[in-house]
């Protein structure tokens, strides 16, 4: 180590190029990387609901102008019928197991979100406040058996919460909501909320507790509620659209290419008809969130990997330049009895070392932003949104994964930078080292 | 003098082609970012079929309308886009487009299957704004326009999406269009999905609403449509007060108050950096993408500077050869910057190709990566992107190249010249190499 220390002062002109560029690197890497790697993280967490057997069907209302327009249709009894009849024919089909209208404020996929601010007393008797988003469920609809959204412990089943009867102020909720506001333990079913004001003089009171859900590809956001919704097409027949689950015999891609053109083409009753279907993760993703999210993604990973091949490009440049000063420092060293190993990890250590003071350097530099801006929440708005136990949400166990991972990243680059001089380097006859000099 | 620099260059390449193949990598890489970043940024500002007129095109997007505590914040209702913005001093031309981001399908000829298509309602000052060359018909006019008469325009890329070839004289022909049947007025050179605003494959003339036609002065004011506006710049703030005068005749004797946004109407140049802006500052618009750079610019010159640095200390003996025969420090380190621009030119070239490769290859998701275009929020995947030679052929481009080529150049190569001139004459003739 002492002979790597000497070496890299007696390079010192030619590495502080190199270690100015590595704490440029270091902290810009810290800042493309933090949230992507919370980007990706989040987006590997379960949706809590069964997105990879749904398939989602939008649909259409005919026009009056259309020459397929009934005025008789048009009757709001008879769209309902018509509705109805369009459900039943997509359940008669291979592989649907079952189906539920999900119109805007029932859809889980980000597209479109609501939030009520509630005060709750918690254990200790204090009032606080929690702002779960809000969704609907169509009663009666099989939206939770349809959506594969499990029931939690002590909680009446999925099926039986996807047609229980449900006043205007029962609610159903997620577990991480129900422990937020009532503690960890007990049953919640029953339970109300703090707030009592007119038309609500009991506060909400809950009905169901579900395993929690995640509406969002890219947000942690897990404290979710729903209201009863007595589902009528009438109400909002320009935003309906269908889930559809699919058995696991097959997928839903293969299903849209076995049966989706058939459901279009037969799906007209009455004025309505279904326009579109695709896989319910293809419209998940098609939502303003998500492509908002992908574009930051994208553009962070595109931006480190020009940073990494520079980086790549400035070890691998210094490195050869010193290649003949080196080869007879390395001629020297061999005529002594170095192997050709030893001064190959020489000189990769000495880069190494190089890497981690610039790291180190550049991470207390970040260290300062974050204190300041704090860390990265993905797209969240902040971190209250995502679950307390998440390694994004505890500061220091945050900072100290993303400086690790920069850490590998760039010893990774720096080591395939530097490999290809440095086997030169270490390869040099002794006898023809020693004539130069 | 200029021919020996080259000399000199190309001898040094010669005698180690390895390094400056490192050093001309890096300066490509350098260049084709921050090219393609401005290439980018170039496409969305400048003139570019046919959207011809950008310089002077304006925005107004956005209306707050207010009753008591209830505060609106809307697009515009067609009624007043038309009655009020198209009866202004100064303004040369009104059009209006709502972004339609809905599913729309066109059956094709066969009568089964259905293709997705991007639509836009228009209005005929939309043409008016816009130079289509109208291959086939024409287009809309005022009469068009919120009428019962269901007709439409399409781009020839959509005439090729749905009749499978570019076809002679569809204009007549019935095209339906989610379920309902519309003729076929006119067909338009398309547009690129490059240019956001203007482009769709299906033109529909736009349609109030019963709301709009019926209702109070709120819903003859917020509606889905956003004003397009052709103004002299000297004209634009007498536009701003006429209409704030007019919101405030049209709501006196009401509970309402209505106002538009204080950046509106909102300059083409400044959409692009922030979209549908309520307020704007050049600094706020701008910080970001000068930080991005600064960055692309200094990693890469640090890099470039540490390889030239290195090399000095091999030429030591020679700049003290020629300082020893009167050369000057100055004309030592233009020597210098003058040697390392022939590879940075060389780079610059290569960095060039390399940026228009990568604004082929990345399209729309990298023209929406660095900020979301107006008009762009969802180009449907039968939308083929097409590149206009303007795009990058023109002196801007070349102008912007050549500046980073020498900015680079300087940064790099400056203070190792400046460190290397330093050393001792008698010191440099006898160092070893």
């Amino acid at each position: 180590m002492k002979h790597i220390f000497k070496s890299m002062m007696a390079q010192r002109r030619r590495n502080i190029w190199l270690f100015l560029e590595m704490i440029i690197v270091s902290v810009v890497t810290w800042v493309v990387i933090d949230p992507v790697m919370v980007l990706l993280s989040i987006g590997s967490w379960p949706h809590g609901y069964d997105q990879d057997r749904l398939v989602y069907m939008e649909v259409g209302l005919i026009k009056p102008s259309s020459s397929r327009y009934s005025e008789e249709a048009a009757d709001s009894a008879k769209m309902k019928d018509a509705f109805n009849v369009i459900l039943n024919r997509i359940k008669s089909i291979p592989d649907v197991e079952s189906v539920t209208p999900i119109s805007t404020g029932m859809r889980l996929d980000g597209g479109w979100s609501s939030q009520v601010s509630m005060s709750y007393t918690n254990e200790e008797g204090d009032t606080l406040r929690v702002n779960p988003f809000v969704y609907s469920v169509p009663v009666n609809m099989d939206y939770f058996t349809t959506y594969g959204i499990k029931a939690a412990d002590g909680s009446p089943s999925a099926a039986e919460l996807s047609n229980i009867s449900m006043a205007p102020t029962d609610i159903i909720i997620t577990e991480s909501l129900a422990v937020e506001m009532f503690g960890d333990g007990g049953s919640y079913i029953g339970r109300t909320t703090a707030e009592k004001f007119e038309g609500m003089p009991d506060g909400r009171r809950v009905v169901g507790v579900v395993e929690d859900v995640r509406p969002w590809q890219s947000k942690g956001v897990s404290r979710v509620m729903w209201y009863g919704n007595n589902y009528n097409i009438n109400d909002g027949i320009e935003n309906t659209a269908v889930a559809v689950r699919i058995s696991d015999a097959t997928s839903p891609s293969q299903w849209i290419a076995d049966h989706g053109d058939n459901v279009r083409a037969d799906s007209y009753v009455g004025n309505l008809y279904i326009k579109y279907v695709s896989t319910y993760a293809d419209a998940a993703r098609s939502t303003w969130q998500e492509r908002s999210a992908k574009s930051e993604k994208r553009l962070k990973i595109v931006l480190l990997i020009f940073f990494l091949v520079n980086l790549s490009l400035g070890v691998v440049g210094t490195f050869y330049l010193q290649t003949r000063q080196r080869s007879r420092d390395a001629g020297i060293m061999k005529s002594f009895g170095a192997t050709c190993g030893n001064i190959f990890r020489n000189l990769t250590l000495e880069s190494m070392l190089i890497t981690f003071a610039g790291w180190l350097i550049g991470c207390l530099l970040y260290l300062n932003y974050a204190f300041k801006e704090g860390l990265s929440a993905g797209i969240d708005w902040n971190m209250d949104y995502l679950p307390k136990e998440s390694w994004i949400v505890d500061f220091w166990t945050h900072y100290a994964i993303v400086s690790l991972t920069v850490l590998v990243i760039l010893l990774i680059i720096v080591f395939f930078g530097v490999s290809m001089p440095a086997r030169r380097i270490s390869r040099i006859d002794p006898v023809t080292a020693l004539r130069e000099e | 003098m200029i021919k020996h620099y080259i000399k000199s260059a190309l001898m040094q390449a010669k005698a180690d082609p390895l390094f400056i193949g490192i050093y001309i990598a890096g300066v490509t890489l350098a260049i084709a970012t921050t090219l393609a970043m401005s290439m980018i940024y170039y496409i969305k500002i400048a003139s570019i079929y046919p959207e011809t007129n950008r310089s002077d095109t304006y925005y107004i997007s956005l209306i707050s309308c207010k009753q008591g505590d209830f505060n609106r914040q809307s697009n515009l209702a067609y009624s007043f886009i038309k009655d009020v913005l198209g009866d202004l001093d100064g303004v040369r031309e009104v059009g209006a487009i709502e972004d339609d981001n809905n599913y729309h399908g066109v059956l094709l000829p066969d009568g089964k299957t259905e293709i997705k298509v991007q639509v836009k309602p228009v209005d005929d000052g939309f043409f008016r704004i816009y130079d289509f060359n109208f291959l086939q018909g024409e287009p809309f006019v005022a009469e068009d326009i919120d009428s019962d008469v269901k007709q439409v325009i399409i781009s020839d890329q959509a005439a090729e999406l749905i009749y499978g070839k570019k076809p002679d004289n569809i204009v007549g022909s019935i095209l339906t269009l989610d379920q309902t049947d519309y003729r076929i007025k006119g067909v338009v050179e398309g547009a690129s999905p490059l240019t956001g605003v203007s482009f769709s494959h299906i033109y529909l003339p736009i349609v109030r609403s019963d709301a709009e036609r019926n209702g109070n002065v709120m819903d003859k004011l917020c509606g889905g449509k956003t004003a397009i506006m052709i103004i002299d710049e000297e004209n634009v703030e007498g536009v701003r007060n006429e209409i704030i005068r007019r919101l405030n005749d049209m709501t006196e004797g009401t509970d309402y108050e209505a106002d538009i946004f204080e950046a509106q109407p909102l300059s083409h140049v400044k959409n692009v950096f922030i979209p549908y802006a309520l307020e704007f500052s050049w600094w706020e618009a701008l910080k970001k993408n000068i930080l991005v750079l600064l960055i692309l610019l200094l990693v890469p010159a640090l890099n470039l500077g540490g390889l030239i640095s290195g090399r000095m200390d091999t030429r030591v003996g020679e700049l003290g050869l020629r300082k020893a025969f009167g050369a000057e420090k100055q004309s030592i380190i233009l020597m210098v910057i003058n040697e390392n621009l022939v590879y940075t030119l060389i780079g610059g070239v290569l960095g060039l190709i390399l940026a228009i490769v990568i604004v082929m290859v990345g399209k729309i998701p990298l023209l929406n990566m660095l900020s979301p275009s107006f008009g762009m929020s969802n180009i449907v995947e039968t939308a083929s992107t097409t590149f206009r030679p303007e795009m990058f052929l023109s002196f801007t481009v070349f102008g912007v190249a050549l500046a980073i080529c020498i900015v680079l150049n300087i940064i790099s190569a400056i203070i190792p010249a400046v460190l290397s001139v330093r050393r001792p004459i008698v010191e440099s003739l006898n160092e070893k190499k």
